[in-house]
């Protein structure tokens, strides 16, 4: 089926994600609604994230941000951000805010905190000098963020000030998650590494270094008794489990493209990596197998979140491309 | 301006225009527009970007040779933080080289420049990777030019030709790069030359993957004799004569016979001829040059020079190896075998390597890729290493040639038995997944039955083959003229064009001819006028250094010189714990403990030899050869010649004469003869004049004229 091009609108409010048309095409095990004009030329969409009840989500480009409704992906509302470039966007802990994260390539990094639902501007955090890749919330007044200056930043989101500066990686950091008791921060970068860092002291307790390109992303395995396990996802083509407490990597499945995001389902089942050929791999965590590949955008695709309550993906790529993914298991019966 | 407004205004233009590479105010192609303004500013070069790892975080191939990778490198990494889809005149990518921002690499574009415009055109279009036409090839104008005066003008162009038949001129965006800039300028913006100095002198065009070579001459002289009436003795006469007279250069005399008797005897045997053979042999002729060629002195020499090019050396306290290598390697000489067949030989070689000379091939260098570097220059005189991180700049070879043959070379068990291990692979960096087997700019080896070894073997030795025959008559012409036809002699590319391409390839036709026999095109370098030439140099033709006009003066090995020091002074040098009296040339472990082969800056053959520039380089050398025990202790060495003809009674007169002739292989002229003996005569005692004697001796081992061919 061919994507339906309408004339563009000089719509601010529309062109922010290029929304043209939506377009449902059978895929394997499930629906792919499309929010693109096969033709456009517009940013990527390097950043997304749900709200609590999942019922929007919030996509960020260098156009901006932009929310919309889930599941039909309607836009909302966009949204002018001080922060150019954006490449990272998250909501604290109580979904009470929302921190966007990029800056002007090799000059500054920058950080704007929101208020949600309101996206009323609360602070800007100016520090790093080159874009900011990723963040991770403490709680909901300490942020922390990485750059591609090499460099980690703890900040005081309420006072705009720095904590602490975990210094260590050889090379940008691409990539951040925090372990359960949020007391260590893991980081990922170009510098091929995963370093674990303590974070009320700063020290960086290990760093493993088994992957052979840069590590593009790092996911934290949710709802697991267990020992916590973090996925990473390399330019080596590999998605590596790694046990951080330990220093242990547990095992890796190697895949036939680069995975560029990676996200768990909620229930820590399947990790779901999705890949610069435009495919999405869902991977048996246990077996390590890629148990489905679905063909979803054209081009890259950078960011993924999984829904938290339907079992839904929404994924952005090249082209403004915005797309929700159902797999066949969490399809509403017929 | 608003974002969305900038944006908007882009599409518009982007769909108003019509989809072909860039003309006027067309589509901005990111590989036919963008990749050769990256190359023309030096940003996918070696030194900046196009570093095989890159630089500031940034990687592009080397001069654009993957349009691919630089697209994903430019457009796509890192989220796409190097274009700015919403105000495309903040993108990195240009901010960067107009350094708007701090830029590692300077100021490379200025704000107004018209390349500036493409970029900032390409971003505000989309950023598209989409390639409308496909280059086939380009042409550049002229490819050879003969100018009449320095002041000639001339300008390069490059027209540009597509797959759809469609051309473009090229030239603004292709880089025109002098291979001696001090000797041709080339202005950047207009490609218009300028002579700085006479000569033949190659230019290389580079646009997208294509490079091309332009040679330029502007003679060297003004001779114009009857070229007609040069004598010629064979088609190498003729080749040589030709590019000389188009050069306009002066040609030295014949050498005198004495002169020319000592070049063939250091050239083919690497001995000096004794004075017997002084007298016996004059003048030299083809029968002279056939009993070299037959003696066992040249097997002894050029097992050494084939030692040398094969890296022949006992590693790990384990001679065996080595020895019975250096003896096959002889034996093959002693017979005359052909190079193809030495060559098949060692590509297919199997054994232990302590019984199996030819096994040892293997054994040479450690790994795969070192194996296929090793063998690439050896056999087809091309330094395909180039293509290990990135396809080779300057010549054809890819990386998967490079690693399709490296694949070939991993099914093979190096180790003390040499023997197939077909599962052997190395991994291919780019696809990060075993390599395929490849024979070199051909087709993949699929069979996974076979040894792919075979195959290769018989590509290397194929009389169709360009490579394998030029290299190897390059090299022994190099040997003979002091100058390879190509230089460096393992750098054969299409952009180092050989000084004589016609004479090249006349040689190699008549080793494949004649079997690849050596000893064949040997006798036919030394058999020509060109290789008879006087080495002193006229004051027209002294600027020439690769044009044959003069002989040149030629460095003297380590091995051959450690021998004549030992000739003239009838004093053998000690090798290790091989028996006194072993001449330097046979010695078959290239390590063997010797100050005197260190002091004369032997190759130890852990790297190629072929950049060794021989016995009289380096000051540090100089000063122990002037200075050391390497002539002092044994020119006072009791059972010296000199030292035994003093003690039978022979006069100052006689042993100086004789030492001309056995040093320089002729008398001394008067005016030598007088200064020695005016001198000798005003010393009143007999331990005086000895000291002078001694002086003298010195003075000769030390002197150009006895430490270089010419």
């Amino acid at each position: 089926m061919g994507a339906i091009v309408l004339p563009r609108i000089l719509d601010k409010s529309l062109i922010a994600i290029a929304v043209m048309a939506v377009r449902i095409t059978p895929v394997l095990g499930g629906l792919l609604l499309s929010t693109t004009d096969a033709h456009s030329v517009e940013p990527p969409i390097t950043g997304i994230a749900f709200t609590r009840s999942g019922s929007e989500a919030v996509a960020c480009s260098q156009l901006g941000l932009t929310v919309v409704s889930w599941p039909n992906l309607t836009v909302r509302h966009t949204v002018e951000t001080s922060v150019t470039n954006p490449h990272s966007l998250m909501f604290s802990p109580s979904f009470g805010k929302l921190a966007v994260a990029g800056g002007r390539p090799s000059q500054q990094g920058m950080i704007q905190v929101f208020s949600w639902p309101e996206l009323r501007s609360l602070q800007v955090l100016a520090g790093h000098e080159d874009s900011v890749m990723a963040l991770a919330w403490r709680d909901e007044e300490t942020l922390i963020s990485g750059s591609l200056d090499h460099g980690i930043i703890v900040w005081d989101v309420v006072s705009g000030g720095q904590k602490r500066q975990l210094n260590g990686h050889a090379r940008g950091v691409t990539s951040l998650t925090l372990l359960p008791d949020k007391s260590i921060v893991v980081s990922a970068g170009i510098d091929q590494s995963l370093r674990i860092w303590k974070l009320d002291s700063g020290v960086l307790q290990r760093s493993l270094s088994i992957h052979t390109q840069p590590v593009n992303a790092l996911a934290l395995r949710p709802s697991v008794a267990e020992l916590p396990m973090i996925a990473s996802a390399s330019a080596d083509k590999t998605v590596r489990l790694w046990q951080p407490t330990l220093g242990r990597m547990v095992r890796f499945v190697r895949l036939s493209a680069v995975p560029l995001d990676i996200d768990w389902l909620p229930d820590g089942s399947q990790i779901i990596a999705v890949c610069d050929d435009g495919v999405v791999r869902w991977i048996d965590p246990d077996t390590i197998e890629v148990t489905q590949e679905t063909a979803a955008l054209e081009g890259w695709i950078y960011s993924l979140r999984s829904h938290p309550t339907d079992g839904g993906l929404l994924i952005g790529g090249g082209n403004g491309q915005l797309r929700r993914l159902v797999p066949e298991s969490a399809k509403p019966a017929q | 301006m608003k974002t969305f407004l900038k944006l908007v205004l882009a599409l518009v233009v982007l769909e108003l225009q019509p989809a072909f590479c860039q003309t006027a105010n067309s589509v901005v192609c990111f590989e036919n527009d963008l990749i050769p303004i990256f190359t023309k500013h030096g940003c996918n070069s070696g030194a900046c970007h196009g570093a095989a790892v890159g630089r500031g975080g940034f990687k592009l191939s080397l001069y654009g040779s993957d349009p691919a990778a630089d697209y994903k490198a430019v457009a796509l990494e890192l989220e796409g933080r190097r274009v700015n889809l919403a105000d495309p005149a903040l993108s990195l990518l240009l901010l960067k080289p107009t350094e708007a921002i701090s830029h590692g690499g300077g100021y490379v574009l200025e704000d107004g420049h018209a390349d500036r415009q493409t970029l900032l055109k390409w971003i505000a279009q989309g950023a598209v990777k989409a390639t409308h036409k496909r280059l086939e090839r380009v042409e550049v104008s002229p490819t050879e030019y003969v100018a009449a005066r320095m002041e000639e003008p001339l300008s390069l162009t490059a027209v540009a030709h597509y797959a759809d038949g469609s051309q473009r001129d090229v030239t603004a965006t292709t880089v025109f790069i002098a291979e001696d800039n001090s000797a041709v300028e080339i202005d950047p913006e207009t490609a218009r030359v300028k002579f700085l100095r006479p000569g033949r002198h190659i230019v290389i065009a580079r646009y997208l993957s294509e490079v091309l070579p332009i040679e330029l001459i502007v003679p060297l002289g003004e001779a114009s004799g009857d070229w007609g009436k040069e004598t010629r003795t064979n088609f190498i006469d003729d080749e040589l004569l030709e590019a000389q007279r188009t050069l306009g250069l002066s040609l030295s005399p014949r050498a005198d016979d004495a002169t020319l008797l000592r070049r063939m005897h250091l050239d083919l045997t690497g001995r000096l001829p004794t004075v017997e053979q002084l007298r016996q042999t004059m003048p030299p002729d083809q029968k002279l040059i056939e009993e070299l060629l037959n003696s066992p002195a040249f097997v002894e020499y050029w097992t050494l020079q084939l030692a040398k090019l094969l890296r022949i050396r006992a590693s790990s306290n384990d001679t065996d190896g080595a020895n019975v290598y250096h003896r096959w390697l002889s034996e093959q000489l002693a017979a005359d075998v052909g190079y193809d067949q030495i060559a098949r030989n060692l590509i297919l070689a199997d054994g232990d390597s302590r019984l199996e000379g030819p096994a040892n091939f293997y054994r040479t260098v450690s790994g795969p890729r070192e194996q296929v570097e090793f063998m690439s220059e050896v056999f087809m005189g091309s330094r395909l290493r180039c293509a290990n991180c990135h396809n080779h700049p300057l010549d054809r070879w890819t990386q998967d040639d490079y690693h399709g043959l490296a694949a070939i070379f991993a099914k093979v068990d190096a180790g003390v038995v040499v023997k197939p291990k077909p599962n052997g692979e190395v991994i291919h960096p780019r696809t990060l997944e075993a390599a395929i087997p490849r024979i070199p700019g051909g087709k993949m080896i699929e069979s996974v039955d076979s040894d792919p070894r075979l195959p290769l073997a018989n590509w290397l030795v194929d009389s169709d083959n360009p490579t394998f025959a030029k290299a190897m008559v390059n090299r022994l012409w190099k040997s003979m003229m002091g100058r390879g036809l190509v230089e460096p002699v393992d750098d054969f590319r299409a952009t180092n064009p050989a000084t004589h391409p016609e004479l090249l390839e006349k040689l190699a036709t008549d080793f494949v001819d004649h079997g690849y026999s050596i000893r064949r095109t040997l006798k036919l370098i030394a058999s020509s006028e060109a290789y008879a030439r006087s080495s002193i140099a006229l004051e027209t033709n002294r600027a020439d250094d690769r044009f044959y006009s003069h002989a040149p003066w030629k460095p003297l090995e380590a091995e051959v010189l450690a021998d004549m020091i030992s000739d003239v002074l009838a004093v053998s040098e000690q090798y290790g714990n091989v028996e006194l009296g072993a001449r330097a040339v046979v010695l078959e472990d290239a390590k063997i403990p010797s100050m005197s082969l260190d002091i004369l800056g032997r190759c130890d053959r852990e790297e190629s030899c072929e950049g060794t520039l021989g016995s009289t380089a380096g000051l540090t050398q100089k000063l122990h050869l002037f200075n050391g025990p390497l002539l002092n202790a044994r020119l006072s060495h009791p059972q010296s010649r000199l030292n035994a003809m003093i003690a039978n009674g022979v006069k100052p007169r006689e042993i100086v004469v004789e030492f001309y002739r056995v040093a320089l292989c002729r008398e001394p002229n008067s005016e030598e003869l007088d200064f020695w003996q005016t001198r000798l005569q005003h010393l009143p005692t007999e331990r005086e004049q000895h000291s002078l004697l001694e002086d003298f001796v010195w003075g000769l081992l030390c002197c150009r004229e006895f430490s270089t061919n010419h």
